[in-house]
């Protein structure tokens, strides 16, 4: 287990008229190598919830176990965890700041302390992963396209090689195409790395073609854990939290309803296809 | 933390203190200053609090909203009463080795205190129970006069309430770069004074490139709803003094003349009045 | 007269060095021409620099072509002295919400295009009054915008430009940076002040689920309308968008792919009940 969290509560302006729960009970668990779907509407927690993973955020009361240490324990070095634990925020490339791209993507490995050399292998490794070209390495972070700055500011956090890398909507203000991209480029690191990937996101369709686990997050609490075809099912319930499941999903469910011998485990366009041609085979008509 | 900080921030309530005329407000409040450099005697504080407490009552602000606005400065305050408690000359009380403390450092200490918290309460309360609009509305009429030597009174005005209204994005900005950069294994916290100076660089660059980016925005966002300048300009909400309004003119000037009274008796009178 | 009437509309970015020396040319806008009838929903598709927003900024007169001309109600947006009727007459809804709003108060800032305009305080009461309830914001008009939520702030920015009196309103992607929720509540906004206001609409995005309820759809490319035609004309050409870096809601490309299969369904399918229809009718 990678990550546990043991009853984590977080309550913030404590004592004022401005006093929040915003995480009432959290407990949880990440295996190592999880692609995890993170949703909730806007105020739910799911911020709150993803900077206590690596310590950003200290929990009010409850304990959070990295690797099997506990990160509250004195001990434990704050800043090793930050650099296992990669978050990358919403709009990152907000905080880009360097004069050229290399620059900045070497920032995190720098702070790690960890020498020239490796600091030079990890930055270009990292670059490289998110599809940023050697043209672009000196070029200044600031005359880069919407979508390359993003990817640099995502670079930023892999050159620190985390275990575990958190994205708070990656894909936020990108066209479908730079949003396709990001996220087969992450997909892949996830395969190829076995890094554990976090994915917030609004996008039900993203979570759908991209996710194994999906967690609910709704007032503070965590109200939905488990495979994503059994979170979708449950699609009545997350239209009452103001979400949703992939529209294929309600395609199905329709059909079903009408007495359409179709599965309703279906998420995405292709399982969708496979699963309505088993049905309609005899329909098809050759052009 | 960072969100914590009030100074500058509106409170919206409804007291008679929101209802008063911003051209009031802020000559009250320069007033109030005022008054409260004029002595350094008890009796004159006890008029001044009176004065205060009743005014933050009737704000309907609540006193522990207030007194957040204090914590910004607390720094400050605290320097402030240092320095004045050991570094004035006068009648040794006591000695902790090199330093001492003498009965007219204690009395200035406290005065300071008194006054800087005061000062801060004051005109944290004048923001809490006026709009930043009304704010600049009342200084655009207020300095109006001052047009005729082209001052650029309007374009101050409108600059002000701006800055206002983005204070609390850019305070949460810094908050989230911040976080960000800490992610990224950044320490704003250890180290000397050349490397806390040097580890800001990763926070200020980007804040202000996003100012920079708001700015621009702003800019575009006004011009595209027709602002050219104060020329030909009407207001939603034009100022006219109702009868409260004069009413709270007339109890400014009974507590100016108390609190000069009292000073006058102390005989303490500063030179510049 | 069309709203909205451009011809042969080029603009270049044009970069240049610290001794004024042209250092590169960018062309945003390539010969663009474009007919917005009174009334009409239109929406602009396109990727990120495919100059939509650039296109957007010159019907409000923010910038000015470098050859071409555009028209805004009749008005030409290079003549100086039309400068302020354009602007009222196509208000303009900028991408974040809060670097738009420029009051403190919601109310204050609603009001804040009317005062620009010199209009009588009474009128201008009336106005903040009548735009806050068109986007169902009237109960927020004492409030911090601080404390809204993205869609709710965009609603404010929509207010603000209503009460100027805007025959059109150009949005130039204003639920980029929204949550589901919002989104839904800013389109639905803009829909509505469209078939109850008859307000013309401009809406510039690459949220494909939202031209959905457009009259007619553009779609842009390095600075040319590529395709144009209603939301269905431009959802059956799935493969076409994509080379614009492009897509179709989920529900569009499973019909797509099932009639790619021989299954006999319509083109540029736009809902999920049309779909669920569509099957039913083929299933005995």
């Amino acid at each position: 287990m990678q990550i546990i969290f043991d009853n984590v509560h977080y309550v913030y302006s404590s004592g004022t008229s401005f006093e929040k729960h915003a995480l009432k009970g959290i407990n949880l668990k990440i295996n190592k190598g999880e692609f995890i779907g993170l949703i909730g509407h806007t105020g739910s927690g799911k911020s709150t919830l993803i900077q206590h993973m690596n310590g950003l955020i200290k929990a009010t009361s409850g304990k959070i176990y990295f690797n099997g240490e506990d990160i509250y324990d004195k001990n434990f070095d704050m800043r090793t965890l930050r650099s296992k634990v990669g978050l990358v925020f919403q709009y990152p490339e907000h905080q880009l700041f360097e004069t050229t791209v290399y620059k900045d993507v070497s920032f995190g490995p720098k702070n790690l302390g960890l020498d020239k050399l490796e600091v030079d292998l990890r930055t270009y490794e990292a670059l490289k992963m998110v599809g940023i070209g050697d043209d672009l390495i000196d070029a200044s972070p600031f005359e880069l396209s919407g979508g390359q700055k993003r990817r640099v500011a995502i670079a930023g956090i892999l050159a620190m090689q985390p275990e575990v890398l958190i994205l708070d909507e990656p894909t936020a203000g990108l066209d479908p195409r730079g949003r396709d991209e990001i996220l087969d480029q992450i997909a892949k690191l996830h395969k190829e790395k076995n890094i554990t990937v976090i994915l917030v996101t609004h996008s039900m369709e993203d979570v759908a073609k991209y996710v194994d686990r999906i967690l609910v997050m709704n007032n503070g609490n965590l109200v939905m854990d488990e495979e994503k075809v059994k979170i979708f099912s449950r699609y009545k319930e997350l239209e009452k939290m103001h979400l949703a499941a992939p529209q294929v999903t309600y395609v199905v469910n329709a059909l079903k309803e009408k007495g359409i011998p179709v599965s309703t485990d279906v998420t995405t366009v292709d399982e969708a296809k496979n699963e309505i041609l088993k049905v309609f085979k005899d329909k098809i008509q050759k052009i | 933390m960072i969100r914590d900080i009030t100074i500058g921030q509106y409170y919206p309530a409804d007291s008679v203190l929101h209802r008063l005329d911003p051209r009031l407000k802020l000559s009250g409040t320069l007033l109030f200053i005022i008054s409260i450099f004029l002595f350094d005697t008890f009796y004159g504080y006890i008029a001044v609090t009176v004065f205060l407490v009743s005014v933050i009552k009737m704000s309907k602000v609540p006193l522990k909203y207030i007194m957040r606005g204090l914590k910004a400065i607390i720094v400050i305050l605290l320097f402030t009463m240092f320095f004045n408690l050991f570094l004035t000359q006068g009648d040794v009380l006591v000695r902790l080795g090199f330093l001492k403390i003498t009965r007219q450092g204690l009395y200035s200490a406290i005065f300071m205190g008194i006054r800087l918290t005061y000062l801060i309460l004051g005109s944290s309360l004048m923001t809490f129970t006026t709009t930043p609009n009304q704010l600049t509305d009342g200084l655009e009429k207020l300095l109006s006069p001052l047009r005729r030597i082209k001052v650029p009174v309007h374009e101050i005005a409108m600059m002000m309430s701006i800055a206002l209204r983005f204070i609390p994005i850019l305070m949460e900005e810094t908050d989230k770069i911040m976080k960000a950069q800490m992610a990224r294994g950044a320490d704003f916290e250890t180290g000397g004074v050349i490397k806390r100076a040097k580890s800001l660089v990763p926070l200020l660059v980007p804040l202000f490139v996003s100012a920079f980016r708001r700015a621009n925005d702003l800019a575009m966002a006004m011009e595209a709803r027709c602002y050219h300048g104060g020329d030909g300009r009407t207001k939603m909400k034009p100022l006219r003094y109702h009868r409260i309004d004069y009413f709270a003119y007339l109890i400014l000037l009974i507590y100016m003349t108390i609190v000069i009274a009292i000073s006058v008796i102390e005989n303490r009178l500063p030179s510049f009045l | 007269m069309d709203m909205i009437k451009t011809r042969d509309l080029t603009f270049e970015y044009i970069r240049r060095d610290e001794g004024g020396n042209v250092e590169s040319i960018n062309r945003a806008i390539d010969g663009v021409n474009l007919d917005v009838k009174k009334g009409d929903f239109i929406a602009i598709l396109g990727a990120n620099g495919s100059g939509k927003s650039t296109l957007a900024k010159h019907i409000n007169a923010l910038l000015y072509p470098t050859e071409g001309a555009v028209w805004v109600n009749g008005l030409n947006t290079a003549e100086e002295k039309n400068l302020l009727e354009i602007r009222r007459s196509a208000g303009m809804v900028f991408q974040n919400p809060d670097n738009q709003i420029i009051a403190t108060v919601v109310e204050e800032d609603v009001g804040f295009g009317p005062e620009n305009l010199g209009i009588p305080t009474e009128e201008i009461l009336k106005r903040v009054e009548e735009s806050l309830k068109a986007v169902g914001m009237f109960e927020y008009r004492k409030q911090s915008p601080n404390k809204l939520s993205g869609g709710q702030k965009q609603r404010v920015a929509i207010a603000g430009i209503m009460a100027m009196k805007p025959q059109c309103i150009v949005l130039d992607e204003p639920t980029a940076m929204l949550d589901p929720e919002g989104r839904k509540e800013v389109i639905s906004t803009v829909c509505s002040l469209n078939k109850l206001e008859k307000i013309t609409v401009l809406l510039i995005t690459h949220h494909m689920d939202e031209v959905i309820y457009a009259d007619k759809v553009f779609v842009m490319d390095r600075g040319k309308i590529v395709m144009q035609g209603t939301p269905r004309e431009i959802f059956s050409r799935v493969d076409e968008l994509k080379k614009y870096r492009l897509d179709v809601p989920q529900v569009t490309e499973l019909a797509y792919e099932l009639k790619k299969e021989g299954l006999d369904i319509p083109d540029g399918v736009l809902s999920i009940q049309e779909l669920v229809d569509a099957l039913l009718r083929l299933y005995p």
